[in-house]
């Protein structure tokens, strides 16, 4: 309970701090907008009209302060790419992209696991290496080059799915899984890599301990002891890592979505980016953030349920 | 000790890698076997082959020369994001680990929140709101680095700043900075060495990430990451045009990861 209260304050401060900084980012650090929207020779009068009409004779905590309440309301402003309230702009892409990072998400967890384990009751056989080799060659890799060797290799040469032929989930669910699938694993495995590595490590420490030998003592078979001992022990420090992998996942979709032309937030925010469009970029950030500190928060509350031995950082 | 050192294979393999595209970055300063920009359209989508010796692309432009041309441009932008860093990092992890209490909790609170942005975002911010130049990715992706080199550097100064050196530089009446910048730093050279490694390996992947989106070093200097974004059009007739510039970007990737991953055993971290 104490943990809970502590771990509340600093999900509160968090977030309060990623909401400093990514106001100072967007209303500090470009400069004044007035003389970007009139230019330098504007009258005096002038300027002192648009000043107060944009809210900037405010004091800066003024500013953040009004600029955070109409966030919390819902009102992210206008997009000035699409001339639309930048909320519904969002809404209709947001489901796209937590789908297709619950999946990579889920993914990651199948790949890696059993292969995690797998490599370690192996160790330093010929199929541990060839794993591991394979995860090097993944860690290496840059999830938009896998991508696009997914888009080739499944897309052009099997034809599994059609590259740039996406299809919206509430049209047809079946063929949206069925393209979802492939850049959510060329998202997945450069993850799974890094899972697979520490599991592999944190098992064969298990592996040494007393219980095992206690367990095999009683008989126990090797997946018992594998699956019912040492996978419970093992994922503990492999679970703090899930949390950082949210996080990835969530970059990973960015570029992932450019690579397989999926019309998500990550499409969104480069499109946004690149025309300037600042209100959206600005609500983006806060909305991806958002989503990757209460993910976090959810993992840490989670690794205090499984070992409640783990002390309050 | 230089016949221990190569022992590590590692270390061996990463060192090769490394050497093999450092050269090709300092070759291309005086040699590329074409002009990298110079177009020529009889020889659109070439495959390996003599004079191509990595085939041509869409504008019949020589792929290997443009890998090299490349090679420079990934290893000035790592390297220099690296710097930005390593040098934030310790100026910010040595006093929160050195004087502890409230410089510790504002120092490392901030440097969390800024871990709560996923990486990329991070640099897509610093690319949108800073004003944009020929080298604007650098500080985009610099203060991608601040934060874990702060924690490195915090943490060894924790290590370090009871020790007998520190203590007996103190009674010598060295003020903290003294004794921070002049006696412990030399000490945590180790870790944060095998962590510059280490993340050029992750600045070289964030650099090809951004300029495939475009974001990175803008043209015409050719970078790894945009001669994949402008082969993945003709991906159906020239999957090579995309292979090459990849396999490029995995193997300066993986070079630098071997290589840290090297030093990190040999050092005894």
């Amino acid at each position: 309970m104490r943990y809970l209260v502590r771990r509340l304050f600093t999900l509160v401060l968090t977030l309060f701090l990623v909401s400093l900084f990514t106001f100072a980012a967007f209303n500090v650090i470009p400069g004044d907008p007035v003389s970007l929207i009139l230019g330098t020779e504007a009258s005096a009068d002038r300027v002192v009209v648009l000043r107060t009409h944009l809210g900037l004779d405010q004091s800066p905590g003024q500013r953040y302060l009004s600029w955070l309440s109409l966030f919390a309301r819902g009102d992210f402003g206008t997009s000035i790419k699409y001339s639309t309230p930048v909320r519904g702009l969002i809404a209709g892409r947001l489901p796209v992209t937590l789908f297709l990072a619950l999946l990579s998400f889920v993914l990651t967890a199948v790949i890696s696991i059993p292969l995690g384990v797998y490599s370690a009751r192996k160790r330093g056989s010929i199929q541990d290496r060839a794993i591991g080799a394979t995860m090097m060659v993944f860690l290496s890799m840059p999830n938009f080059f896998l991508g696009i060797v997914f888009v080739w290799l499944f897309g052009l040469v099997l034809k599994l799915f059609t590259p740039g032929g996406y299809v919206d989930y509430s049209t047809d669910f079946t063929r949206f899984f069925g393209y979802i699938f492939f850049p959510a694993l060329a998202i997945a495995l450069p993850n799974a890599a890094v899972v697979v590595k520490f599991l592999r490590g944190s098992a064969i420490g298990e592996l040494r301990s007393d219980y095992v030998r206690t367990a095999r003592a009683k008989g126990a078979s090797e997946d018992r002891v594998l699956y019912g001992h040492v996978l419970k022990n093992a994922m503990i420090p492999v679970i703090a890592l899930f949390g950082m992998i949210v996080a990835e996942i969530f970059s990973g979709s960015i570029i992932i979505e450019q690579v397989f032309s999926i019309p998500g937030i990550g499409r969104l925010l480069i499109s946004s980016i690149t025309s300037r469009d600042f209100p959206m970029v600005e609500t983006l950030v806060m909305y991806i953030s958002l989503i990757v500190v209460l993910a976090n928060f959810a993992v840490d509350i989670v690794i205090q349920l499984v070992d409640p031995r783990i002390k309050v950082r | 000790m230089r016949a221990r050192l190569f022992c590590d294979r590692d270390l061996r393999a990463g060192l090769a890698i490394v050497a093999i595209v450092a050269a090709s970055a300092l070759a291309s300063l005086v040699f590329t076997p074409f002009d990298p920009n110079a177009m020529d359209s009889g020889h659109r989508f070439a495959l390996p082959a003599w004079p191509h010796l990595l085939g041509t692309d869409n504008f019949g432009r020589d792929i290997l020369s443009r890998i090299m041309v490349g090679a420079r441009f990934s290893l000035i932008v790592s390297l220099s994001t690296v710097t930005i860093g390593t040098v934030f990092g310790v100026l910010l992890g040595m006093p929160a680990g050195y004087f502890g209490g409230v410089v510790d909790e504002v120092i490392m609170r901030l440097v969390d929140a800024l871990t709560s942005f996923p990486g990329i975002l991070l640099a897509l911010v610093a690319v949108t709101v800073l004003p944009s130049g020929r080298y604007t990715i650098v500080a985009a992706l610099g203060v991608l680095f601040v934060p874990s080199f702060t924690r490195i550097a915090r943490s060894g100064t924790l290590q370090f700043k009871d020790s007998e050196f520190a203590a007996s530089a103190r009674a010598f009446g060295a003020s903290g900075f003294r004794v921070m910048f002049v006696h412990i730093l030399p000490n945590i050279c180790p870790q944060l060495l095998s962590a510059i490694v280490v993340g050029l390996s992750n600045a070289i992947l964030a650099e090809s990430g951004m300029s495939y989106l475009g974001l990175g070093i803008q043209p015409p200097a050719p970078s790894w990451g945009r001669m994949l974004a402008e082969a993945q059009a003709f991906l159906f007739n020239s999957p090579w045009g995309a292979i090459a510039p990849g396999l490029a970007i995995m193997l300066a990737v993986l070079g630098f990861n071997r290589l840290g991953e090297g030093l990190r055993k040999e050092l005894g971290l």
